[in-house]
């Protein structure tokens, strides 16, 4: 009950009990154990700082190639652009730790745990369920009827550690802030993203920067870019790699006519 | 600077050829040329008010501010607190607004001869802001 939780159980769900406890290591402060590492230390929230060069690298970038444009329709274009990227390619996820509780269902999940696998920094916003595995990486089968509640097929009759894999989106800036994205994303896919926002500010009419042809032809390069993170993203970056599961008959979890379950962690 | 009201007065009084006091055009309404030159703005670029499109930045300075005695007594206007108002637009988009106030300064003037400036500095305006060349009522070259 001392220790935050990173899951909050839905209204008809258990209260109190202990902190999160996964992979053997106990104690919401400390991190999952990577590759062999036992008892690796997370790092505290707020510690974590998210990165700006990245973003300004794009933001810069617009601002020279599209004279006349205004830093503020920048700022807006970005945000679409990173909207539609993550909406469509679902290639920001994060694996959010915690304790399935008996009984209960739904389940509150919350981004931009420091405990989290994958992306937790920035924040940003949860869009859907990519799956949830225990940490014997059997799967529980699971859905979002509405982002960000979790809700089991079948509650548990133990208390369960978990991971919980959410697909997430940018968050709308405050004020002037640029939209805060993982700073890899746009490493990786720098020339995409920028094809889409210069793009969509040149499809845009009577405008200085208009351009019809190349903005069609940026958004076009852009779409391609989403299109190499959708399938990379299925393939969770590995080369060569497909979704891969066990036969059918291994699973111990079925997902027949229901939502995301998933057997494994490489497929949901 | 162009950043405050009385970064672009400034200029504008230099271009209008009108630095020494008393001003032939008074302050209050060079004032009310720059909200009137923010409120087309709005219009043309509404994407350079994002965050105030539900409220365009305005400034007052009331006529019986103009050349009032202030603090030392040199009647300028610098002591207005107006003076010092931030006008917040993109860097590259402040000249527009000098050409704008001038344009709505000239327009006011009762002297023909400047009709023809006041459109020509109203094209500035507006050609900066959307970097299209605006022709319309523009005169034929002479031949």
């Amino acid at each position: 009950m001392d220790e935050p939780r990173y899951w909050q159980p839905g209204p008809s769900g258990a209260t109190g009990g202990p902190g999160v406890e996964f992979l053997g290591v106990t104690g919401a402060a400390t991190g999952p154990a990577f590759f062999g590492v036992t008892g690796a230390t997370g790092p505290t929230a707020g510690t974590v700082q998210s990165q700006k060069t990245h973003r300004q690298y794009l933001y810069d970038r617009a601002r020279v190639e599209l004279a006349g444009v205004s830093d503020g329709m920048i700022r807006l274009v970005m945000f679409d652009v990173f909207h539609e990227f993550f909406n469509d390619s679902s290639l920001w996820l994060e694996a959010i730790p915690g304790q399935v509780m008996p009984g209960v269902k739904y389940y509150y999940l919350v981004p931009g745990q420091p405990q989290s696998m994958g992306d937790n920094v920035p924040e940003g916003r949860i869009i859907g369920l990519a799956g949830i595995v225990q940490a014997n990486h059997f799967g529980i089968s699971a859905d979002m009827p509405e982002p960000p509640v979790m809700r089991l097929q079948f509650a548990q009759s133990n208390e369960v550690s978990v991971w919980a894999t959410v697909i997430k989106s940018v968050k709308i800036p405050h004020n002037n802030e640029l939209p805060d994205v993982p700073y890899w994303v746009v490493n990786t896919y720098e020339p995409y993203i920028l094809a889409g926002i210069k793009g969509m500010l040149q499809l845009q009419t009577d405008k200085p920067y208009s351009d019809q042809k190349m903005g069609q032809l940026n958004y076009q390069r852009f779409r391609q870019g989403v299109n190499i993170g959708r399938v990379r993203a299925m393939c969770r970056n590995s080369w060569g790699g497909q979704a891969w599961a066990y036969p059918q008959q291994f699973r111990t979890a079925s997902q027949r006519g229901w939502g995301v379950a998933i057997g494994n962690n490489r497929m949901f | 600077m162009f950043d405050t009201v009385g970064g672009y007065i400034r200029d504008v009084r230099t271009v209008l050829q009108d630095r020494v006091i008393p001003y032939r055009y008074s302050t209050h309404s060079l004032v009310r040329a720059l909200n009137m030159a923010l409120m087309d703005a709005r219009r043309i670029r509404p994407d350079l008010f994002i965050g105030y499109l539900d409220a365009v930045p305005q400034f007052y300075w009331s006529n019986a501010e103009d050349g009032a005695a202030n603090e030392d007594g040199d009647a300028d206007d610098d002591d207005n607190p107006t003076w010092q108002e931030y006008v917040p637009m993109d860097l590259q988009f402040r000249p527009a607004f000098v050409a704008g106030i001038v344009s709505y300064a000239l327009t006011r003037d009762q002297e023909d001869i400047e009709d023809e400036r006041a459109t020509g500095f109203m094209k500035t305006f507006i050609n900066t802001l959307t970097g299209v060349d605006v022709t319309k009522g523009k005169q034929p070259p002479k031949v």
